[in-house]
C-alpha cells in the first residue's frame, strides 16, 4: 500500500506540544512525508490533492486534527471530499488524533505526549493496511418527503416543500393540528392550501411502523383502521412537537439522540438545525416560549432547503457498513438476528447462512460483536485494526508510575467528549490527564468485542475504560445496553484470570461531556495506581 | 511392505481416548494397515523415535516430559497432525491454566480431603509441571488439526488417508449449528426478547425437546461459537453442545465470543447465577485464550 503521512501543526496548536519535526523524522521513510502549518487552508488543500496525484497514493493518514473535525466542519469536509475525489477510498484515509486528543490534553509534557503521537500515527498506518475499501450504493433520489406530525412545524415544511413541487406524505396519529390557539388561527390559511394541493396526502389517524432504506429512497410502512400501507419516498422530517412518547417509539426507526427531557437532540454540527444522524431525517423541534409563526417558518424553511438540496441531486451514494457474511464459518445460529435492534439481520434456513438487509443497517457493528463465529467485520473499525492498534499503543504507554490505560471510545459519546475535553485542557490545566491514556475508537459501544479486553490485559495495559451513552442516549438504540451486558458477564472472566474486574471500568458519558470525561478518567487512573498486572509473557 | 507410510503415534497430557478412539475403527483398522506402517506408538513397546512420514501427537504439553517428547516428535515427522482437542487447544487439561500450578499440587497431594501426611512428590525422575499447560503449536509448528474429544474415528480414517495420497485432509469450517438438525424458532425472529426467561441445566428441564434448538429451551449449549465436524453427537444424543472441536477459524477465541452472543440470547442475570460462564466457555479451549492464564502481578 502506498501511503503518504501527512502532519499539521495547526499553526502551532499541535507544535507547541507534540515535537512534529521528530514526527516528521521518525516516518521519514514513508514514500510521502509532508508537514503543514494547517490542513485547512485553499493552497494546501490543493498541495494536498497534488501531492497524493504526484505520487499516486493509495493512502493517506492525516495525523492532526480530531476526525470528527474533518467529518463535521465544513473546512474539513471540503479537504476530505477532495482527497476522495483523487480516488482514494474514504476506507484508506485514518486519521492521527494529534489535537485534541493529545497536544492539548497532555500540555507541558513534550516527551509523552510526543511517543504518544508517534503510537497513534503507526495505528492509523496499520489500520489503512488492513482495512478493505469500503463500498457504496448508488441511489436515485425521489422527489417524494414523509412530514411526520401535523404541528407548526410540519405544516410549514410541507407548504414549502410543495412549492418546491415535492409530494409529501403528511401523517399524524390524530386529525388535527397540534399547536397552540394563537398559530391554530394563523395557519389556517396553510392548512387550506396544503389540504388543495394535489401533491400532498394526508393520513390522519396513521402511524409509522417500519422504516428502512437511506437517504433519496425509504421505505416507510403506515398503519392506520384500514391496514398497512407502503409508501416510497426520498426524506424524512419529524415534527412531532413535544411528544416525548412518539420520540421514544421513533428513537429505533430513525437512530434519533435524545436530550435529558426526552426532546430530539440535534448532531450541533456548525449550527445547522434539525440535523439528525442520518442525512436522509430531519427534525423540526417545538417551538419555544414566546416563538411565533416567524421562528416556526424559519426552521421549516431551512430543514426543507438541506433537505432539498440532497434530494435535487442526481446521485447519492451510501456506504455499505457491514462486511458480506464469511459463508465459510457461519453456520446460521441466528445470534445476529436476535442482536440486531434494526431487523437487519435474518437467516437464510434453507442454506444456513445469516444475511444482511444493507438498507435497513446502521453500521453499528453489535452484530459483528455478537457473531460467535468472527463471519463479520465492520468495514471502518475492522476487528484486525483494533486489535493491532491496542498492541501498538500498550508498547507506547510510558513505564512511568502512571497506569497504562486503553479507552474505548464509542464515535456517538465518549470520542467527542474526549475532544472536548481536550479543548477544556487548553483553559484549565487541571484538566489534562495522563498521557497512558491511550484513545481507540470503536462505532459504538455494542462494538466493543470482550476479545478485545483480553487483549488489552495481555498487551500490558493497567486498565480498559470503555465509555457508552446513558440509557436511552444510543446512537444505535441497544448499543450501550448489549455492551453493559457482555461487559457483565465478562467481569467473571477477568476474575477467572485473577485480573481484578474494577480494572475494567464503563464510563457513561454524553458527548458534550468533556469535564465528566476528564474527571472518569482521572479517577480510573488514580484507582489503577498502586496495583499491578503484568503482562503475560 | 516397504512402500507404506510410516507413521508414530504418541500422547502427551491426556486420556489417551483419541487412541482409544482410533481403535474405534474397529474392522476398518485393517484398512489402514495396508497404507500405513506404524514405527512407533505408546501402545506398542518400542523405545526410540524413528523418523516418520507422519506423527499423530494427542494430549496437550503439561510437564517437561511431554514438552520433549513432543520436540522429537516434531523433529523425526515430515507431517505432524494434532490429534484430538487437548493436542489442538489444550482441551480440558487446559482448565489447569485458571489455578496456580503450585496450588494445583499442594490441592492434588497434600490437601485432599481424604489424604494424610501428604506430600507433593519431588525427584528427578518425575517430570516438572510446566507454570501452564499449553496446545502443543504453542511448541512446535503443526502440520494439520483434527480436533474434537475425541475426534470422529471416521475423521481419523479420512485425515490418515488423505494424508497417505498426499492430500490435504478436509476440515470444516462453519459452525455446529450447520450440521445440528434441532429446529430453531425464536432463534431466527428479529425480536430483542431473550429467547428464553431463565437459564437451566438439561436435567432440570420436566422433558428435553430432541427436536428443539437447547439454546431456545434455556439451556447453555455451546455450538453456535463451536467449529463443526463432530456430526453433532451430543446433540444427537440429546445433550447440548460443550464446545470440543474449539472456535471456528475466524474468532480469536471461543470464551469471549460466547458471551458475546449469550449477551443477545439467553437473560444474562440468570446466566451469571445459575451458569458457570468460565467453566463452559473455556471448558476445551483455555490453553489458546487469549488470555491463557493467570495474570502473574496481584489482582
Amino acid at each position: 500500500m502506498k501511503t503518504g503521512l501527512l502532519l499539521s501543526r495547526d499553526d502551532g496548536a499541535i507544535s507547541e506540544t507534540v515535537d512534529v519535526d521528530a514526527l516528521g523524522r521518525d516516518f521519514g521513510h514513508l514514500p510521502v512525508l509532508k508537514v503543514y502549518e494547517s490542513f485547512f487552508t485553499a493552497p494546501n488543500q490543493r498541495d494536498v490533492v497534488q501531492t497524493i496525484l504526484d505520487h499516486l497514493l493509495e493512502a493517506v493518514v492525516l495525523a492532526g486534527n480530531s476526525p470528527r473535525y474533518f467529518h463535521r466542519i465544513p473546512s474539513g469536509s471540503s479537504i476530505l471530499d477532495a482527497i476522495v475525489a483523487t480516488g482514494i477510498n474514504p476506507n484508506r484515509i485514518a486519521f492521527a488524533n494529534l489535537k485534541e486528543q493529545v497536544a492539548f490534553a497532555h500540555f507541558g509534557r513534550r516527551e509523552d505526549a510526543t511517543r504518544k503521537a508517534r503510537a497513534l500515527i503507526e495505528a492509523a498506518l496499520a489500520k489503512v493496511e488492513v482495512t478493505h475499501p469500503i463500498e457504496s450504493v448508488s441511489v436515485a433520489p425521489r422527489r417524494v418527503v414523509l412530514v411526520l406530525g401535523m404541528t407548526e412545524g410540519g405544516l410549514l415544511a410541507t407548504q414549502g416543500l410543495l412549492g418546491k413541487g415535492y409530494r409529501v406524505h403528511l401523517v399524524d396519529a390524530r386529525a388535527e393540528i397540534s399547536t397552540s390557539d394563537e398559530l391554530r388561527e394563523a395557519l389556517r390559511p396553510t392548512v387550506a392550501a396544503v389540504e388543495a394541493n394535489p401533491l400532498a396526502a394526508i393520513h390522519a389517524h396513521t402511524e409509522v411502523i417500519d422504516v428502512s432504506g437511506w437517504s433519496g429512497e425509504y421505505t416507510v410502512r403506515l398503519n392506520n383502521s384500514k391496514g398497512a400501507e407502503t409508501h416510497a419516498v426520498g426524506g424524512i422530517i419529524l415534527a412531532v412537537g413535544a411528544d416525548t412518547e412518539l420520540i421514544r417509539r421513533l428513537r429505533p426507526l430513525f437512530q434519533l439522540d435524545t436530550d435529558e427531557t426526552g426532546q430530539i437532540r440535534g448532531d450541533g454540527a456548525s449550527g445547522v438545525m434539525g440535523r439528525t444522524k442520518d442525512p436522509g431525517v430531519w427534525f423540526i423541534p417545538p417551538l419555544g416560549a414566546g416563538g411565533d409563526l416567524s421562528h416556526a417558518t424559519a426552521y421549516a424553511s431551512a430543514v426543507v432547503l438541506h433537505l432539498t438540496t440532497q434530494l435535487d441531486q442526481n446521485e447519492l451514494r451510501h456506504p455499505v457498513y457491514v462486511s458480506e457474511v464469511d459463508e465459510s464459518v457461519c453456520g446460521g445460529c441466528g445470534t445476529c438476528v436476535k442482536t440486531c435492534a434494526f431487523a437487519a439481520s435474518a437467516v437464510d434456513i434453507q442454506r444456513k447462512l445469516s444475511t444482511i438487509d444493507v438498507r435497513r443497517c446502521k453500521g453499528c457493528g453489535n452484530c459483528v460483536v455478537a457473531c460467535p463465529t468472527g463471519a463479520r467485520d465492520l468495514m471502518a473499525f475492522p476487528e484486525d485494526h483494533v486489535v493491532r492498534s491496542i498492541g501498538i499503543l500498550a508498547r507506547a504507554a510510558t513505564t512511568s508510575s502512571e497506569p497504562k490505560v486503553l479507552a474505548l471510545l464509542c464515535n456517538g459519546c465518549g470520542y467527542p467528549a474526549a475532544d472536548q475535553a481536550g479543548e477544556l485542557a487548553t483553559q484549565a490545566r487541571a484538566m489534562c490527564y495522563s498521557p497512558n491514556v491511550m484513545p481507540v475508537q470503536v462505532e459504538c459501544g455494542g462494538n466493543v468485542d470482550t476479545q478485545y479486553v483480553l487483549e488489552a490485559f495481555r498487551e500490558g495495559f493497567d486498565g480498559v475504560a470503555v465509555t457508552v451513552c446513558r440509557d436511552g442516549h444510543c446512537h444505535h438504540v441497544v448499543g450501550n445496553t448489549d455492551m453493559d451486558r457482555r461487559l457483565g458477564l465478562f467481569r467473571e472472566v477477568l476474575r477467572s484470570r485473577n485480573i481484578d474486574p474494577e480494572r475494567l471500568r464503563v464510563i457513561h458519558v454524553a458527548p458534550h461531556e468533556g469535564r465528566l470525561f476528564t474527571e472518569e478518567i482521572q479517577a480510573f487512573c488514580q484507582d489503577l495506581k498502586g496495583q499491578s498486572v503484568q503482562a503475560v509473557s | 511392505m516397504s512402500e507404506r507410510v510410516t507413521v508414530a503415534t504418541t500422547w502427551l497430557q491426556s486420556c489417551s481416548g483419541c487412541h482409544m478412539a482410533t481403535l474405534d475403527l474397529h474392522a476398518e483398522l485393517f484398512e489402514l494397515i495396508e497404507l500405513i506402517d506404524i514405527k512407533y506408538s505408546t501402545i506398542a513397546d518400542i523405545k526410540e523415535v524413528p523418523k516418520v512420514d507422519i506423527a499423530l501427537v494427542e494430549g496437550a504439553v503439561a510437564n517437561e516430559d511431554n514438552a520433549e517428547l513432543l520436540r522429537t516428535f516434531r523433529e523425526q515427522s515430515k507431517t505432524l497432525v494434532a490429534l484430538g482437542t487437548c493436542a489442538c487447544f489444550g482441551g480440558v487439561t487446559g482448565l489447569r491454566n485458571l489455578f496456580d500450578r503450585d496450588a494445583v499440587l499442594r490441592r492434588g497431594y497434600v490437601d485432599t480431603e481424604s489424604t494424610v501426611d501428604g506430600k507433593i512428590p519431588t525427584g528427578k525422575d518425575i517430570p516438572a509441571l510446566t507454570r501452564s499447560v499449553k496446545a502443543i503449536d504453542q511448541l512446535v509448528e503443526v502440520d494439520h488439526y483434527l480436533p474434537g474429544c475425541p475426534p470422529l474415528p471416521s475423521a481419523i480414517k479420512s485425515t490418515i488417508v488423505a494424508l497417505v495420497k498426499g492430500e490435504t485432509p478436509p476440515m470444516p469450517t462453519r459452525n455446529l449449528c450447520e450440521e445440528c438438525n434441532r429446529k430453531k424458532s425464536k432463534m431466527l425472529v428479529p425480536s430483542r426478547d431473550f429467547v428464553t426467561t431463565t437459564v437451566l441445566a438439561p436435567n432440570e428441564l420436566e422433558n428435553i425437546d430432541p427436536e428443539q434448538c437447547f439454546l431456545e429451551q434455556g439451556v447453555l449449549c455451546m455450538g453456535p461459537a463451536t467449529r463443526e465436524g463432530c456430526g453433532s453427537r451430543c446433540l444427537r444424543g440429546n445433550m447440548p453442545c460443550r464446545g470440543c472441536m474449539g472456535p471456528t477459524p475466524d474468532a480469536l477465541e471461543q470464551g469471549a465470543k460466547m458471551v458475546n452472543a449469550l449477551a443477545s440470547i439467553l437473560p444474562a442475570g440468570a446466566l451469571m447465577f445459575n451458569e458457570d460462564v468460565v467453566g463452559v466457555g473455556y471448558r476445551y479451549s483455555m490453553a489458546v485464550s487469549i488470555f491463557p492464564e493467570l495474570a502473574k502481578g496481584k489482582g
